[in-house]
């Protein structure tokens, strides 16, 4: 827990500089997506509450690297692309309610084409600085960790209820730090 | 003494192995550390690399372990070469059970027998430094295109397994195994080459590329493929789709008598690995049409990308899929004909705009730049005049009062396009200078008296109700107290309440029952208080008045 009350200020001071130029706002979407995952499922968290474990949030390699726009953007686009693998594996519940599930992904998708248009315009650099690896891979390692729970419990309902409410609490940081940005 | 000190300092010396009196001893670093250590990652192989000397005579053999350096993992260095005879100074490997976005740790020495060099040691992750091998492809060739799928090598458990719908193509074309005709970039995994000649031969090399982590892979073997007669049927060209009015699909084909069918693909599924060719859905509005154009606002009522392709079809007979349109709803806004309202002061016209659009979350001139064309005209005259501009609220002077204008308005972009939509509603209004303003005034003043009277009537019931409520008057009705004292004597005992009179007058007892009659009639004749007489009642009911009387004296002589 402690790991996520010191994240959203991480976050800030690694994101200190502007988020992206007009058309990479992305807090309405971010809250449709929040919205939607957690209409999505209207099963009971109690019986589940045995197969919660914390998924390690590194935020390390978040505090130490240098503050550039290109990798607040970057860093973002990394998140929805990892949540969007993650919802689009056909392994999902089948009590999910798939309309919702499927507006989510189109959702998903729309932001992601958006934020690879903002990475396009941005002037290409030949060499990508050491300094913003760092988080990207923090990142990818942490949803790596997500995609092995769902395995090792064999995608059970249980399992997917658990990362769905860890995802929903990624998206609210998401969703605070692109808010911070834009003020 | 001194030597005593001396000797046992020597053996200590000798002992720690500081001090060794014989050289080449055992775990002395006499050899030559490996030099220019590096490690290669091609998609899931890792090649560990050096430098060494060449010793004509040596009989060197390396070791290397590696660490993962994951904070909740034990920090053990497994070994990666042991004690093994490598020719050249390279080395093959492959990691399972990794986490390629962890750093891990190498390090490698030489080893001769007992002699053993230092450690040389780097630390990298293994995602950061891999590089992007040739991809596999396959090729089918579609008369005139060719179909391209590429997969990467790997399973799930690959490098690339997160950012496999990040990749993209970058080929380059060969005709006829001449000079470079194309290079294109930004193919996807999936994708077509179109506008190609038939009856040619093409090579192709393909190399993948990662842009978002700017790693670009290498070319695989060049690919050669025969393009054979063209299809009978062209595909459709230029597919479009329409912003303005509707979202309109349209498009151009050579030949009449056609009819044509539209096919939509929600544009997550080209994000997902999988193949997606049984995804795409008939949009039903437009199966079997003979227009060149499709209204799409049924199929597209959620806001994200959709791919659209259209097909010829003859008979039996159909033509390739026109190439697949991609299309973004937040690009391309439904821009309808735009309102008008017009409102007439005393001397100008006030002019509003509004416009229709989709989305009404977010005013449309963030999306689309739009510029407005009014024309106003006097009714009776056919005179147009044009005003224009991107203001959405205007006034509109220096016109004759009294005489009636009617107004309508479109919309334009503001690209080269030129595209505009219809006019909107046409509003007809006139100046009447003066008069408006005394009927303001008159209006306004019957507005406040009115709200005056209401006023001072809410004050008056508050009055009251104040009133009310701090300073009650509680006094008891009048009558109340009056009956209770005045008839102290008066027994309240009432036997039944059927109506019966009794009057009856005791001598010991001046115990008296008041009847209650409901006429009232015998009133009188019952209300005797202090008589002694036999109970002179009325003389019509003597008879019967007798008997109950000594029947109810018993009874009550009995209830007592």
């Amino acid at each position: 827990m402690t790991s996520w009350t010191l994240l959203p200020l991480a976050l800030v001071l690694f994101c200190s500089s502007t988020l992206c130029s007009l058309g990479c706002d992305l807090t309405q979407d971010l809250k449709k997506d929040f919205s939607l995952l957690s209409q999505m499922s209207t099963f009971s968290l109690l019986p589940c509450l045995k197969d919660r474990i914390d998924f390690n949030f590194s935020k390390e390699a978040m505090e130490g690297s240098q503050l550039q726009r290109e990798n607040a953007t970057v860093i973002v686009h990394e998140m929805l692309q990892e949540i969007f693998t993650i919802f689009s594996l056909n392994v999902t519940p089948a009590a999910w309610n798939q309309t919702q599930l499927i507006q989510l992904l189109i959702g998903l998708d729309h932001q992601l084409d958006q934020l690879e248009q903002c990475l396009g315009q941005e002037v290409e650099q030949e060499e990508s600085s050491l300094e913003s690896e760092n988080p990207r891979l923090s990142l990818k390692s942490y949803f790596q960790g997500i995609n092995q729970y769902l395995q090792g419990k064999e995608y059970s309902r249980c399992a997917w209820e658990i990362v769905r409410v860890e995802i929903q609490r990624v998206l609210l940081f998401m969703n605070r730090l692109t808010r911070k940005l834009q003020a | 003494m001194l030597s005593f000190i001396l000797s046992v300092v020597l053996v200590l010396l000798v002992a720690s192995g500081e001090l060794s009196l014989f050289p080449l001893a055992a775990g002395e670093k006499t050899l030559k550390t490996p030099q220019n250590v590096s490690v290669e990652i091609i998609d899931h192989n890792f090649i560990l690399k050096w430098n060494w000397d060449k010793e004509p005579t040596s009989n060197v053999t390396f070791s290397a372990y590696y660490q993962k350096l994951g904070s909740d993992k034990m920090n053990n260095w497994i070994e990666l070469i042991g004690c093994q005879n490598i020719i050249g100074t390279k080395y093959n490997f492959t990691l399972t059970n990794l986490n390629i976005f962890e750093k891990i740790r190498e390090h490698i020495r030489s080893e001769k027998g007992q002699e053993t060099s230092s450690w040389n040691v780097i630390q990298f992750a293994p995602f950061q430094i891999a590089q992007i091998g040739p991809p596999e492809i396959q090729l089918e060739a579609e008369d005139p295109s060719i179909k391209i799928n590429m997969s990467l090598p790997g399973t799930a458990n690959s490098m690339w397994a997160t950012d496999i719908s990040n990749f993209t193509c970058s080929l380059i074309i060969l005709k006829n195994s001449s000079s470079v005709e194309k290079i294109r970039h930004n193919v996807f995994s999936r994708d077509k080459i179109n506008n190609l000649s038939p009856e040619t031969t093409y090579c192709l090399k393909v190399q993948a590329r990662l842009p978002i982590l700017k790693k670009n892979g290498s070319y695989n073997p060049i690919f050669c493929l025969n393009i054979t007669a063209k299809h009978k049927l062209p595909r459709p060209e230029n597919v479009e789709v329409d912003p303005i009015d509707n979202y309109i699909l349209k498009w151009n084909y050579p030949y009449e008598n056609m009819k044509f069918q539209v096919q939509y693909l929600l544009g997550y599924f080209k994000r997902i690995s999988t193949d997606y060719s049984d995804k795409w859905k008939i949009i039903s509005a437009c199966e079997n049409i003979i227009s060149r154009c499709c209204n799409l606002s049924k199929v597209i009522n959620k806001d994200g990308i959709y791919y659209l392709r259209v097909q010829a079809l003859n008979g039996s007979i159909t033509s390739l899929w026109s190439a697949e349109k991609k299309f973004d709803t937040r690009t391309k806004v439904r821009i309808g004909p735009p309102n008008i309202e017009v409102k007439s002061s005393e001397d100008s016209f006030f002019v509003y705009i509004t416009v229709s659009g989709e989305s009404e979350k977010k005013p449309l001139s963030q999306d689309y730049s739009l510029s407005y064309e009014i024309i106003y005209w006097e009714n009776a005259s056919n005179i147009e005049h044009k005003m224009k501009g991107k203001q959405k609220l205007l006034k509109v002077s220096n016109l004759k009062p009294l005489v009636l204008y009617c107004f309508k308005v479109r919309a334009l972009l503001d690209d080269d396009s030129n595209k505009s939509t219809q006019f909107g509603n046409v509003v007809c209004s006139k100046i009447t200078p003066g008069k408006q303003q005394k009927t303001w005034i008159i209006v306004t003043c019957f507005l406040i008296i009115i709200g005056l009277i209401f006023i001072s009537f809410c004050l008056k019931v508050l009055l009251k109700l104040v009133k009310y409520v701090f300073y009650p008057s509680c006094k008891p009705p009048s009558n109340m107290f009056e009956e209770l004292f005045d008839q102290p004597l008066k027994s309240l005992l009432i036997t039944s309440e059927e109506q019966t009179e009794s009057c009856i007058i005791e001598k010991a007892n001046i115990i008296e029952l008041e009847e209650t009659n409901q006429n009232g009639k015998n009133d009188d004749i019952c209300s005797k208080q202090d008589n002694h007489d036999s109970g002179n009642c009325s003389n019509e009911d003597e008879i019967s008045n007798n008997k109950i009387t000594e029947e109810t004296l018993q009874q009550l002589t009995m209830q007592q």
